[in-house]
């Protein structure tokens, strides 16, 4: 396990004007996994990466990084190997971009981190590449670039480090579809080659397309954390009350499943891979039971308390929603 | 950062807040000035005892104070070992090699960081009882005699308070900037000096592109909303003078002459 946080709360200020932030956090971050950390604006996701490479320290508990704990007295020398280890990409990362060319912004973080200058400028040309600049911007100025262009350079600065893990606060925040994409087969290609991933996401499509997990969060507290199988495998009420939405294919793979038309054994990941999996199916034909239909239809409001007590029940009980043996209903 | 209390305000309750900013500004304009010719034992005292009624009329605990005081310890120190190293006169004290301590440089360095202090404290009063805002809006107000000489006093308000406004803003983005260097290895606590001083680059770049880009943008937003001049705007709060600065400016008379009377005795 490369990052284990125990008992981990944090509060801003000291004394009696102390702001709670996150209250007693327990988890840990698999390796060479997407971990996806979601929740509303101020329920601490931000605060919560922070604590991952030392940017802030915990006011209680501890973080372990690969075997370096940092808790409140954990002194800012002692950070370096931390931060290397853990790299991170803010939101809107342009803004930090400050060299007079690319080149040297980008190896800025591994000079930083003892690299001579010519592995510092191999990993920079490596990292420009892997964001798909090519080598005529190497000696441009930053300031000179494009907004997105400029989100590749500075992703190309935190990569240029190879820190084992990175994290993410909303990497796509204000890219074009296009650019959303590119960052997102960046970050699978990051994963691929054993890279751990965390990332903050207020977009489900993007968790549910990319996330081996999912970290939900809610007034400073974990909500959920589980697969990203098992979140969306939570009742759509269960997903109001987070004031989160659910990614629109698997909103049309329940209606289906709760009209009866098609049954499934897993969520697909994207609107694309569930058309293939109905291409390739026979029609079920028949209305699965009625419970099914209250768990995922009923919006009506008389019925939603009903509905509620039932889906609790099933969700104690720990019942599958899927019907992996798809014959049970012939 | 935070723990900056120059210029910064903290809200209460004490019988300052309720002064006309107008006031509060002129009577410590003037303290600084007089202060400036305090020579005496007496005079310093008598300063004192007036620092200390503004600081009972605030109502704000000490410690407030003396972090306030905190940051600037060090400029003090510098200043004192200058007149303690380089004043004149007899009688010589001690000495190191060139270097003599002289009684009246002594008293004389005792005097500056008495200064030093009253005149921290005294803006620090000013700045804890008052909101930003009112105090660019008393500026404009005190300054409102300069239209006749054709300064633009208006401009010179809406300069101030859009400064003011971008502050908190900087302080935000010094923040978020330094958070994403120090994640790029940034370290400011060691290396040596001349490293140190070389580290504040990426940090200060950054933060000049930022506030221009900002600064940019307000423009472009004021003229898209059709500004063309700040003469003649209205303000949500009106600034009214009260009884309480009836009493402000009475203390204040009757401390500056005690003051000079002090100073011929």
């Amino acid at each position: 396990m490369a990052i284990a946080i125990e008992g981990l709360d944090f509060h801003y200020g000291a004394g009696k004007q102390t702001v709670p932030v996150l209250d007693d956090i327990n988890t840990s971050l698999n390796d060479n996994q997407i971990t996806a950390i979601i929740g509303q604006t101020g329920s601490g996701k931000s605060t919560f990466v922070q604590q991952l490479n030392a940017l802030l320290l915990p006011s209680n508990g501890e973080v372990n990084v690969n075997g370096m704990i940092i808790t409140n007295k954990t002194k800012e020398k002692e950070l370096g190997p931390v931060r290397a280890h853990v790299g991170m990409v803010f939101q809107f990362p342009e803004a930090q971009l400050f060299a007079p060319t690319v080149l040297e912004d980008v190896m800025y973080g591994p000079l930083n981190f003892g690299k001579t200058k010519e592995e510092a400028e191999a990993a920079a040309k490596k990292a420009l590449q892997q964001v798909g600049l090519s080598e005529d911007y190497l000696e441009q100025s930053p300031f000179n670039l494009s907004g997105g262009q400029m989100r590749r350079v500075a992703l190309a600065g935190v990569l240029a480090m190879d820190p084992e893990t990175m994290v993410f606060d909303e990497p796509a925040a204000g890219l074009d579809p296009q650019g959303q994409k590119e960052l997102l087969d960046l970050i699978r290609a990051l994963k691929e080659a054993g890279k751990t991933i965390v990332m903050i996401s207020h977009q489900m499509e993007q968790v549910l397309a990319l996330a081996d997990r999912v970290i939900v969060m809610k007034d400073g507290k974990i909500a959920a954390d589980e697969t990203t199988e098992e979140l969306f495998s939570r009742p759509r009420w269960w997903f109001a009350d987070q004031h989160l939405d659910l990614p629109e294919s698997i909103v049309f793979q329940r209606a289906l499943m709760v009209k009866g038309i098609r049954h499934f054994d897993h969520w697909a990941k994207n609107v694309a891979e569930l058309a293939d999996m109905i291409k390739h199916q026979e029609a079920v034909g028949h209305r699965l039971e009625e419970t099914m239909e209250i768990a995922f239809e009923k919006t009506d409001k008389e019925e939603v308390a009903a509905g509620r007590m039932k889906e609790a029940h099933a969700y104690h009980r720990q019942e599958p929603l899927f019907d992996n043996g798809g014959g049970a209903h012939e | 950062m935070n723990n900056l209390v120059i210029g910064q305000f903290v809200p209460g309750d004490g019988f300052l807040y309720k002064i006309d900013p107008r006031t509060k500004i002129m009577v410590t304009i003037g303290y600084v000035f007089f202060l400036v010719f305090a020579q005496n034992f007496a005079t310093y005292l008598w300063s004192a005892a007036f620092l200390a009624l503004a600081l009972i009329l605030t109502k704000q605990g000490l410690g407030l104070y003396w972090r306030g005081l905190k940051p600037i310890l060090w400029l003090i120190l510098f200043t004192v070992i200058l007149q303690l190293a380089f004043s004149g006169g007899t009688p010589i004290l001690f000495s190191f090699g060139p270097i003599k301590v002289t009684q009246p440089g002594l008293i004389n360095a005792i005097y500056v960081v008495v200064r030093f202090v009253l005149i921290v404290l005294m803006s620090t009063i000013l700045t804890i009882t008052t909101p930003p805002t009112s105090i660019a809006s008393a500026i404009e107000s005190l300054l409102k005699p300069l239209k006749a000489v054709k300064v633009p006093v208006a401009e010179l308000a809406l300069m101030l308070s859009i400064a003011l406004r971008f502050v908190p803003l900087l302080m935000g983005e010094t923040d978020k900037i330094m958070k994403a260097q120090k994640s790029r290895g940034m370290s400011m606590s060691t290396g040596s000096l001349m490293k140190r001083a070389k580290a504040v680059v990426p940090l200060l770049v950054p933060l000049f592109v930022g506030a221009l880009q900002r600064a940019f943008d307000l423009a472009n937003a004021m003229e898209v909303r059709g500004f063309e001049s700040a003469e003649g705007r209205t303000r949500y709060r009106e600034l009214a003078y009260s009884r309480d600065d009836l009493w402000v400016l009475v203390a204040s008379f009757v401390f500056l002459i005690v003051f000079i009377i002090l100073l011929f005795v």
